[in-house]
């Protein structure tokens, strides 16, 4: 028989105010199994710990239920103390007559029949628990960074620098993601790409860190510690090692095309380097563009009708029979940094985004304004060439909109608008600024400010309000909306309109199945924990970085991804790691073979096994839940219909037990 | 427990005093319904408090038997909960489970369980108000329903009397033409045992009562008369495939149209592999049962079905082999109007129907072994720590049973009627199976021929129904 | 013999509506279409017909499907044990056919000889077991041809036999003589001729069920031939439920379960059958017959062999619902002959 001991919390008054613990602590003695029963102030506290401890000692007990708050909260803590005392940790249990009893049932019979109940069903567990010990896994030395953006940049370089070898793979011929493409940064002013490219470069040079540009993480699997990935290296058509990136190649290609890093405001050939400071250095051959491909020959590049690049390429880097190329990797902890894209729908069409060559959206608007840009940093109206006199820049274009767009704030528009419309002053002295805005959101350190200076100092025009329609109106566009603090119409006309798009995700969710993480439902990666885990994911071992978790600003990207980073640290200065022991268990001598639980886990936990007879030969296949892998869910252990399979901490001979105890009190042996 | 001590050791069955108050289990999932239960409390939110909470890891933890159990355990109502779509801890936990609460809900609906009393509900970490609000309604739901009835057998009630199946069945064959088919079949067994394309001939033989047969496993051509052909051929031999494959390579079996589905499933549950059978289809005359065509053929054209390997009729024997994947079954079924009947009724007399059915259950397990998917080693109604079946042979725990095997086979049954065919009790399990099938078609599409396709419960996409969940 | 009467339908139906004064009355019933015992309310309830069974023998009614033989609850820190309540009222068996009724005597053998089950002799004194005996057979029965009768006594407390629409009523125990007491009051005294048509209905039925007999000596037969290769075949297509076991008037396996919750439980008696793998298997986790040929082969010598002496009479009744249930139709009858016939051709250590 069991020796259980239940200890009754008063938490001051929290709980002993609407349960009665005396006639709990009564009740509780009845409890087949209770040996102790007992009651504290508040046993959270040293000398309530400490009575729990000798409790244990004293009374030879092999089980403990804390009777007090949630057990999200002092679960630990009481685990812990009976771990002192010399039990597993595992057989102490938790029932919660606070959160669920005292605080939300003011009739102090009910509250008390109810803590009475759950202090049963608590005991009726723990009784059929057992000692549990934490799962170790060995973990490879090396992490994989997915997306080299600066959150993916940071992140890689931390590692890096504290001696971790890194794999950075990025998707693009170029690391530097949006960052790169942006003019100036806000508040300081200072220029985005000044600032970048010699963490690129550190990048590039860093003897821990394996670069893959051009490339795609295709496969995960494995688990904490131990991932395994599989990386498509795509072609580029161009031999890197070989590559001089002296653009000969460029100067010859006839096939010219939009320049997707200038946002098709440039153009470019089909072999290209993105842009001057593109790192690596390495040119890449577009097989979308490059004229040979347009044969439509199921063998691509090898009926060739334009070698030009090839015959003008000194070190001889141009490879047209390049194949992808796949590249595995063993890594212990993955940072996913795969950024934003502009969300432009139906909110920026409406606003005449697509529709008029002067409405743009906020990334076009910081190429134009880049000194590296396609108008070297003037700005031009595109319809015409002419500098523009009036412009209006529009926030929240589907951002907190949540029957057109998306019911969030993208957070950096606000910032941006106001850095666009000061620019744009610089640039143009005697253009005229103006800006609908729903709410200034300027908070970070000197935003406000910054906002201000816009205001004030170069007078740009905020109108509070939202505009209905732009409408092209004989090279003029005019804007119709509303100022809502006067409550009248507002009609403008404007040389060029700046829309502040909604940030989305960039990943469309083939990152968040390969790694098996989740997504919230506007497909930014969820974090374990909105304030207290907020660069984990709920996958152990994978972190987040940067605007894949929600909108974020420059500052709070870097300092996530020097998160990400140590968490990612963490982990790789362990030897090994230890795994919550709640794990499924399959009876291998009654497991019919179905597999239907390797089909609903979603971690991949379930291996087939072969079980053999004594002669080597195949008897037949079982399935085994690989224990560093299992997270505990219990969705195989409900899907294997004979029942052969169970979980730890659990088991439905715990639940069972619970529900016996939760049943409807039999008459007179109500409390 | 029997049902004696069931109602002496528990609150005394009867009319609802004035001051019943429901009694209500909650299973809740840790990560966010438990945590938004304690976050009403942080709030301080009053609510009911007739609700027990149980915390399990995920909704995909918590196995329908168990909200079974809480009934049981004489709880009026039960409230199910767990975190939104796309929130959860493990991903997809809660999509998968809310299929099987989909397929679930509705077979409780089906034998009569009010669904005031079955309650399921979506409440996040945040949602401390929505919890209240969710167990202040299901409460008052349960209240309005009243006490649970009794898992019992009704006393003095007069029945229910379904309407009849309508039908005609298979295209009638004279004696002639079932023994030119049955020729056929006899040439074909020969044929393929000779040959060695198969080590055994699973087939029907004569029985010893009029108009019945029995399987017979055939190893030698010479014996190959023995086989017979008719509407006494009733069962549906893909039971017997895995087990005639010990010490074998390949077995034959002789598959009406019915009973393909089974061999099909076999496959996609990895029992059987495709190579290992040979399946000779044969042209049916529908099946009687004793002297009635049995309700699985009255919709049915008799055909055999063109996925067999071989493909037996009045005609001579074919070849085929149409590829599986694109197969259908015709599901055109007799016993559709019988359900919609049962569905009209109120919720008590259902489960009237169904509990005086479940009193007769004899714990015989018939069902189970005629069925060719209940194939595992060992069943769960064996299993004794936890006991997951009562052992007692009581409505309690037939319903426990009944409910289960229905259960287990949602979404994988192929409906060939073994299970209500070889009952000594005459539990309509067709009818419970059938409308099964249906809900799981409605929910989520057909399951058709094709082994290399994932059973309907195992499976999820983020966009299923849920309207019922709170 | 003492007192007979000759009733018709009308008077029999009015005694059966004394009866339900003072006892509790199991009787054939039609529920859904199928016809089983139930205890009555009223005499209409009940379905009693010349011939035809019920579709299983009304053991359950002595033998419970499941029973607590002790309960159990915790209060304090102490458990109360509780014996379950014994029978309140006496119980009378109506419109039992012979061959259940030596089903019960079977049961008889096995609950009250050495040790009695206390809660099954019980039961039984309560019982009073009213018969009627068989003027057709079905098709599957077959009582004649392993020694037994369509107007067999054995076990019956008062038998009633059809006479063309009215109803020969016959005494045959203190215990059936008590229930009939002085009779009804028109109820007429039977003639010679009335109960010579006994043997003719006898005869008659006899007729009918065309099996050839199982003789007595093939028991030693089937236990020399225990391991005989040829149960290897007979079994093959048995698909290992109980429907044999549980349909049959004579098995009387069971199995203890302990069930409850926190707060209470019992120890429970149900049925179970050899028939199933879970019957021996051991906790070691050995199966003594692990094969379903073996635990079938138990089954069908159970009833025809393993005998203590040799002119036991066969347990297997002749009812033939195990024939006419089976799932996958094996026949018992059948099996013994062949199985018979294969020890005597071969020898009886036939390989397998």
């Amino acid at each position: 028989m069991a020796r259980v001991g239940v200890f009754v919390c008063h938490c001051g008054e929290n709980i002993a105010r609407n349960v009665k613990v005396q006639e709990v602590v009564e009740f509780s003695r009845d409890i087949p199994g209770a040996a102790v029963t007992a009651d504290y102030p508040y046993l959270c506290s040293a000398p309530g710990q400490q009575m729990v401890i000798d409790a244990i000692e004293e009374h030879d007990l092999d089980r403990v239920v804390v009777a007090a708050c949630s057990p999200q909260l002092h679960e630990p803590t009481f685990r812990a103390a009976a771990a002192q005392a010399g039990l597993n940790p595992h057989l102490c249990e938790m029932a919660n007559i606070r959160e669920h009893c005292s605080w939300v049932h003011s009739d102090s019979d009910d509250a008390s029949t109810k803590a009475c109940q759950t202090i049963t069903a608590a005991v009726e567990r723990v009784k059929r628990s057992r000692p549990l010990d934490p799962i170790e896994v060995p973990v490879t030395k090396r992490a994989l960074v997915i997306g080299a953006g600066v959150a993916g940049i940071r992140a890689a370089l931390d590692m890096a620098n504290a001696g971790h070898p890194v794999v950075l793979v990025e998707r693009q011929p170029s690391i530097g993601g949006n960052m790169s493409r942006l003019s100036e940064t806000f508040p300081t002013l200072d220029c985005s790409q000044c600032i970048l490219t010699p963490l690129m470069v550190q990048v590039s040079r860093h003897p821990n860190i394996e670069l893959m540009t051009y490339s795609e993480v295709e496969d995960v699997s494995g688990y904490v510690g131990n991932f395994k990935l599989r990386i498509r290296k795509k072609a580029r058509y161009v031999r890197a090692e070989d590559c001089t990136g002296c653009g000969d190649c460029a100067d010859v290609c006839p096939e010219p095309g939009g320049n997707e890093f200038d946002m098709a405001l440039s153009s470019r050939k089909a072999i290209y380097i993105p842009f001057p400071q593109a790192v690596p250095s390495v040119f890449t051959l577009d097989p979308d563009r490059c004229l040979n491909s347009k044969l439509d020959s199921p063998t691509g590049f090898r009926v060739l009708a334009c070698v030009k690049c090839e015959e003008v390429c000194q070190p001889k880097a141009i490879d047209f029979d390049m194949q992808p190329e796949i590249v595995e990797r063993e890594v212990g902890t993955i940072v996913v940094a795969t950024g934003f894209d502009l969300n432009l729908g139906d909110p920026a069409r409406q606003l005449g985004y697509q529709r008029s060559l002067d409405v743009m959206d906020g990334l076009e608007f910081e190429r134009m304004l880049s000194a590296s840009g396609p108008t070297s940093g003037e700005i031009r109206r595109p319809s015409d060439g002419q500098e523009p006199k009036d412009v209006v820049f529009i926030q929240c274009v589907g951002s907190r909109d949540p029957e057109h767009g998306v019911s969030y704030c993208s957070r950096i528009c606000c910032m941006y608008t106001a850095k666009h419309a000061l620019l744009l002053k610089h640039k143009v002295p005697d253009s005229q600024a103006f800006v609908f805005y729903m709410d200034i959101r300027a908070g970070g350190k000197g935003y406000e400010e910054f906002v201000h200076r816009a205001m004030e100092e170069e007078r740009v025009m905020y109108i509070r309000g939202r505009v209905s329609q732009v409408i092209e109106d004989n090279g003029k566009l005019r804007v119709l909306g509303v100022d809502t603090l006067s409550g009248r119409p507002v009609e403008i006309g404007a040389d060029m309109v700046v829309l502040a798009a909604a940030m989305g995700p960039a990943d469309r969710g083939e990152i968040a199945s390969t790694l098996r993480i989740a997504a919230d439902t506007d497909g930014f990666f969820k974090e374990a924990h909105p304030k207290l885990r907020p660069v984990e994911t709920l996958t152990a071992g994978i972190f987040l970085a940067g605007t894949a978790q929600a909108p974020k600003d420059i500052p709070d990207t870097v300092s996530q991804a020097s998160a990400a980073a140590s968490k990612g640290m963490e982990l790789l200065s362990q030897e090994v790691l230890q795994r919550d022991p709640s794990t499924a268990h399959v009876n291998d001598s009654l497991c019919a073979g179905c597999f239907e639980c390797l089909q609903v886990c979603p971690y991949q936990a379930i291996e087939r096994r072969e079980i053999l007879d004594s002669e080597g030969a195949l008897l037949r296949e079982v399935a085994w839940p690989n224990p560093a892998m299992c997270e505990g869910c219990g969705l195989c252990t409900v899907t294997c219909r004979g029942g052969y399979i169970d979980l730890e901490g659990y088991s439905d001979e715990q639940v069972f037990a619970q529900l016996g105890a939760l049943g409807r009190p039999p008459l007179g042996l109500e409390r | 427990m029997t049902e004696a001590n069931v109602s002496t050791a528990q609150s005394s069955a009867g009319p609802a005093p004035e001051d019943w108050k429901p009694h209500i289990v909650a299973l809740v999932c840790n990560w966010c319904s438990y945590a938004g239960a304690d976050m009403a409390g942080t709030t301080r939110l009053e609510y009911p408090s007739n609700v027990r909470m149980l915390r399990f890891p995920c909704t995909g933890r918590m196995s329908p038997l168990m909200i079974l159990k809480a009934f049981e355990g004489d709880a009026d109502g039960v409230l199910v909960s767990g975190c939104h779509p796309g929130d959860c801890h493990y991903v997809q936990g809660n999509l998968v489970a809310r299929r099987r609460f989909t397929i679930f809900r509705s077979l409780m609906d089906f034998i009569g369980i009010d669904l005031k009393r079955l309650h399921f509900a979506w409440v996040s970490a945040a949602e401390g108000h929505k919890w209240a609000k969710v167990v202040g309604e299901v409460t008052a739901a349960v209240q309005e329903a009243g006490p649970l009835p009794g898992f019992e057998a009704p006393k003095g009630w007069d029945g229910i009397e379904l309407p009849d199946m309508a039908g005609s069945g298979p295209q009638e064959l004279d004696d002639k033409q079932l023994d030119a088919i049955c020729d056929n079949l006899r040439k074909a067994a020969t044929e393929i045992l000779s040959t060695g394309r198969a080590g055994v001939v699973i087939a029907y033989g004569q029985g010893n009562l009029a108009g019945r047969t029995r399987p017979v496993f055939i190893t030698d051509g010479a014996d190959c008369d023995a086989l017979v052909w008719g509407q006494g051929c009733r069962n549906n031999l893909s039971t017997y495939v895995a087990s005639t494959l010990e010490g074998r390579e390949r077995v034959a079996v002789v598959a009406k149209a019915c009973d393909l589905g089974a061999i099909s499933g076999l496959i996609r549950e990895g029992q059987i592999r495709r190579d290992q059978v040979l399946v000779i289809g044969v042209q049916c005359p529908g099946v009687t049962d004793d002297s009635n065509l049995a309700a699985k053929c009255l919709a049915c054209s008799g055909d055999p079905h063109p996925v067999c390997d071989l493909v037996v009729t009045v005609d001579g024997v074919q070849e085929s082999c149409e590829d599986p994947s694109q197969a259908t079954l015709d599901t055109a079924d007799a016993r559709d109007e019988q359900i919609a009947y049962l569905e009209s009724l109120p919720h008590g007399e259902r489960w009237k129907y169904w509990q005086r059915q479940f009193a007769r259950c004899l714990r015989c397990y018939a069902c189970r072994a005629a069925c060719p998917l209940c194939y595992c080693a060992s069943c769960v109604a064996e299993k004794h720590r936890p006991q997951w079946v009562p052992t007692s042979i009581d409505n309690p725990g037939n319903s426990t049973w009944n409910i289960i095997r229905a259960i287990h086979l949602a979404g994988r049954c192929s409906g060939c009627d073994e299970c209500a065919r070889v009952c000594p009790a005459d539990i309509r399990l067709d009818l419970i199976n059938r409308k099964l099938a249906l809900e799981v078609e409605r929910h989520y599409g057909k399951v058709g021929l094709d082994p290399g396709e994932k059973s309907a419960l195992v499976d999820f996409r983020m966009e299923d129904s849920e309207e019922f969940i709170l | 013999m003492d007192a007979s009467w000759k009733l018709t339908d009308v008077q029999l139906m009015e005694w059966l509506s004394g009866l339900l004064e003072g006892s509790n009355v199991v009787a054939p019933v039609e529920e859904d279409g199928v016809l089983l015992f139930r205890q009555i309310a009223s005499p209409d309830q009940a379905t009693v017909t010349p011939s035809g069974k019920t579709r299983w023998s009304p053991k359950e009614f002595l033998f419970p499907r499941s029973e607590a033989l002790y309960r159990y609850a915790f209060k304090g820190s102490t458990v109360l044990l509780e014996d379950p309540s014994g029978p309140d009222r006496p119980q009378v068996l109506f419109g039992v056919r012979s061959c259940d009724a030596s089903g019960i005597v079977r049961l008889d053998d096995i609950f009250l000889s050495g040790m009695k089950d206390r809660l099954y002799a019980a039961r039984r004194d309560n019982t009073t077991i009213v018969s009627v005996a068989c003027n057709a057979a079905d098709p599957e029965c077959f009582c004649t041809a392993v020694g037994y009768s369509p107007v067999g006594e054995e076990g019956c407390d008062i038998q009633l036999v059809p006479l063309d629409g009215d109803w020969l009523l016959r005494p045959l125990t203190e215990k059936g003589k008590e229930l009939v007491g002085e009779g009804g009051e028109a109820w007429k005294q039977a003639t010679a001729a009335d109960r010579k048509k006994i043997r003719v209905i006898a005869k008659k039925v006899t007729g009918q069920i065309e099996r050839s007999p199982v003789n007595q000596e093939w028991s030693q037969v089937l236990e020399e031939g225990f391991e005989h290769g040829a149960w290897e075949r007979l079994a093959q297509h048995c698909l290992g439920c109980s429907v044999c076991a549980y349909v049959c008037p004579s098995c009387s396996c069971f199995d203890m379960n302990h069930e409850g919750n926190a707060w209470c439980g019992e120890q429970c008696r149900s049925w179970d059958a050899c028939t199933f793998p879970l019957f021996t298997h051991h906790a070691s986790g050995h199966n003594p017959r692990k094969t379903k040929q073996e635990r079938y082969r138990q089954r069908v010598l159970h009833k025809f062999a393993f005998k203590e002496e040799g002119d036991q009479p066969f347990r297997c009744v002749g009812c033939g619902r195990c024939v006419s249930l089976c799932p996958a139709g094996l026949d018992i009858v059948n099996t013994v002959a062949a199985a018979v016939e294969a020890i005597r051709e071969e020898g009886a250590n036939a390989a397998r």
